[in-house]
């Protein structure tokens, strides 16, 4: 299996592997489309287990754990994003992970480890993703054929920190968004608040919404630039955009809040903080 | 599918492989459950979720051997689990079973609604003459007195016969007519009168700066028990289209530079200029801070947030 990164996690994973001791019951943590996925693909793969992707719901969480009992040969169910999990399913967990059975190994992948009941991540081993080195990314970008010669790759590359935002800024059309982003970030204070309001609709906030822009990249983007200009004569009021933008940024990342609403407000105080600047 | 497809093709013993049953009119949505049940010459059997059923099935239990009528009310991981809908409309799952989804409402503008369509069977109200006729059957009502009891019932066929069960059992207790006990009710405030208004009533009356309406509609929304949150973010919604509309005023093509469809900058046009953009823009901010206090930092507790975002705005 090829695999970009991840080398210690890897021959963790490995070592575990080849030694018998690979733990029953594991969590894996890592940022949304940092691949943690692929590496329960690569456990299973080293323990020759079947791998069944198992559904939320307490009553399927009970079915695998009762169908967990019955097999006879190595299977690995994985639960995906298992903070999403009820209160009920997670607790339907916790008793086999007490007493897993013979032939059964259980992992759960999260971005958000203090989303699992504490009781379950004490009972399991936990593996966290490593970061992304920029040589990895553009690896990766190779692999899956993306243009690294291109004059927008360093974009791309500035603003990706998994090898999923790579896949999403590839698909979409760099150049207008780049474009957007300049504009936003060099005029805001200056166009009508209307306009800068405008670019919520050219973000994407539902899944069918293919061809619009990451929400988090693009404010990622944005604070690449403001980073830049940070060099200018303008430095105060880059340096309150950019704290500003960080607020933000950390509320995109919260699942609960409104994101068209996150990002409204932030478009708003970017605005109200160029025009005081502007009037000072 | 319509009602009267579905009655056709269980007059003709002809059953499908999945049903999917929604709508206000409970009562009728049970008679034809029960029709279909009685129809069906196999096992019924009531599951929480679909993915449960089709576990079963899979792992071709003995329980589930027989050939079973699985009954499955309100599961919402369907309508959203498009990768088994195309199973699910070819019976792949199902073999000689039947599936019946039951649903009190269901998003006509979602996907699943138009991808299911041929199989969804609406319970709507039923006509004020067809609920005469029933009232007539049990009660010895003047027709106004029916049409009233229709009328505050909403035309729902289960409201109806709760109400209607008040008065029989009302005029049998106290040995009095129908029309005595209809007045007692009456009187009495016996008959369940549903709050009036929606949504979007409190939604206009905060838009249009009118405190005395908001706050009587605000009753209203609380007696309803309908969502902070959902007015929360209604009020976003609007707020923005009526900011970005006020600060394009005497401008051309609005739609263009806000990106906003005709409709939205038609629908602000009554809150014009009532409020400032500077207070426009405190109003989103109050709403943000809100919004966060219910799902973040726990500050307001959500029984109160409206009574706290109505008194900052105002």
């Amino acid at each position: 299996m090829n695999i970009v990164g991840q080398k210690n996690l890897l021959s963790t994973i490995d070592n575990l592997i080849t030694s018998n001791n690979f733990p029953r019951y594991s969590i894996i943590v890592g940022n949304t489309g940092s691949g943690k996925k692929l590496i329960t693909s690569y456990i299973a793969e080293g323990l020759e287990a079947l791998l069944v992707p198992c559904e939320l719901s307490v009553d399927s969480v009970r079915d695998v754990i009762d169908l967990s009992y019955s097999q006879t040969s190595p299977t690995l169910y994985m639960w995906a994003d298992a903070n999403k999990m009820s209160a009920g399913a997670k607790n339907a967990v916790l008793k086999v992970t007490e007493e897993p059975p013979q032939n059964a190994y259980f992992v759960m992948t999260t971005d958000n480890v203090n989303g699992l009941l504490n009781t379950l991540t004490s009972r399991g081993t936990v593996f966290n993703m490593n970061p992304y080195t920029t040589e990895e990314l553009t690896t990766f970008a190779k692999l899956k054929n993306c243009n690294v010669e291109d004059k927008n790759f360093n974009t791309i590359l500035n603003i990706s920190t998994t090898p999923q935002d790579i896949i999403d800024l590839s698909n979409v059309d760099i150049e207008q968004f780049n474009k957007i982003v300049s504009v936003l970030c060099n005029s805001v204070g200056n166009i009508n608040l209307a306009n800068t309001l405008k670019i919520s609709t050219l973000l994407r906030f539902k899944e069918d919404d293919k061809d619009k822009f990451d929400p988090i990249l693009f404010m990622k983007a944005c604070m690449n630039v403001f980073l830049e200009q940070m060099k200018s004569d303008r430095k105060s009021l880059y340096y309150k955009l950019i704290c500003k933008t960080s607020e933000y940024l950390a509320d995109m990342y919260s699942k609960s809040l409104n994101k068209v609403c996150t990002v409204d407000n932030w478009l708003i105080d970017l605005d109200t903080l160029a025009r005081r600047e502007k009037e000072l | 599918m319509n009602l009267m497809e579905l009655k056709k093709s269980l007059s003709e013993n002809k059953l499908d492989k999945l049903y999917i049953f929604t709508g206000e009119e409970v009562a009728v949505m049970d008679i034809y459950i029960n029709k279909i049940s009685k129809l069906f010459n196999g096992n019924v059997v009531h599951a929480e979720t679909l993915s449960a059923v089709v576990s079963r099935l899979k792992s071709k239990s003995l329980i589930f051997s027989d050939k079973s009528l699985f009954i499955i009310r309100d599961d919402k991981e369907v309508t959203s689990a498009e990768k088994i809908w195309d199973s699910l409309k070819k019976g792949t799952f199902q073999k000689d079973n039947t599936i019946m989804l039951v649903y009190n409402n269901l998003d006509k503008r979602g996907k699943f609604y138009k991808s299911f369509i041929d199989h969804i069977v609406t319970f709507e109200p039923l006509a004020t003459e067809v609920l005469l006729k029933y009232v007539n059957k049990d009660l010895k009502l003047s027709k106004t007195k029916a049409e009233y009891l229709i009328h505050i019932c909403q035309n729902n066929y289960n409201k109806l016969l709760l109400e209607m069960d008040k008065v029989k059992c009302l005029a049998s207790n106290k040995h009095i007519s129908d029309e005595q006990a209809f007045d007692l009710c009456v009187k009495g405030n016996a008959f369940y009168i549903p709050p009036e208004g929606e949504i979007f009533d409190l939604l206009n009356a905060i838009l249009q700066n009118n405190i005395d309406e908001t706050y009587k509609q605000l009753q209203m929304f609380v007696k309803r028990g309908d969502s902070p949150l959902a007015i929360m973010s209604l009020l976003h919604n609007n707020l923005k289209a009526i900011l970005q509309v006020q600060c394009m005023q005497g401008r051309k093509e609005i739609g263009q530079a806000t990106g906003l469809q005709y409709y939205q900058i038609k629908n602000t046009y009554p809150f014009i200029n009532l409020y400032s953009n500077e207070e426009l823009i405190r109003m989103i901010k109050i709403n943000r801070f809100c919004e966060k206090a219910i799902k973040q930092t726990g500050l307001i507790d959500t029984d109160m947030i409206l009574d706290f975002m109505l008194v900052k705005i105002f």
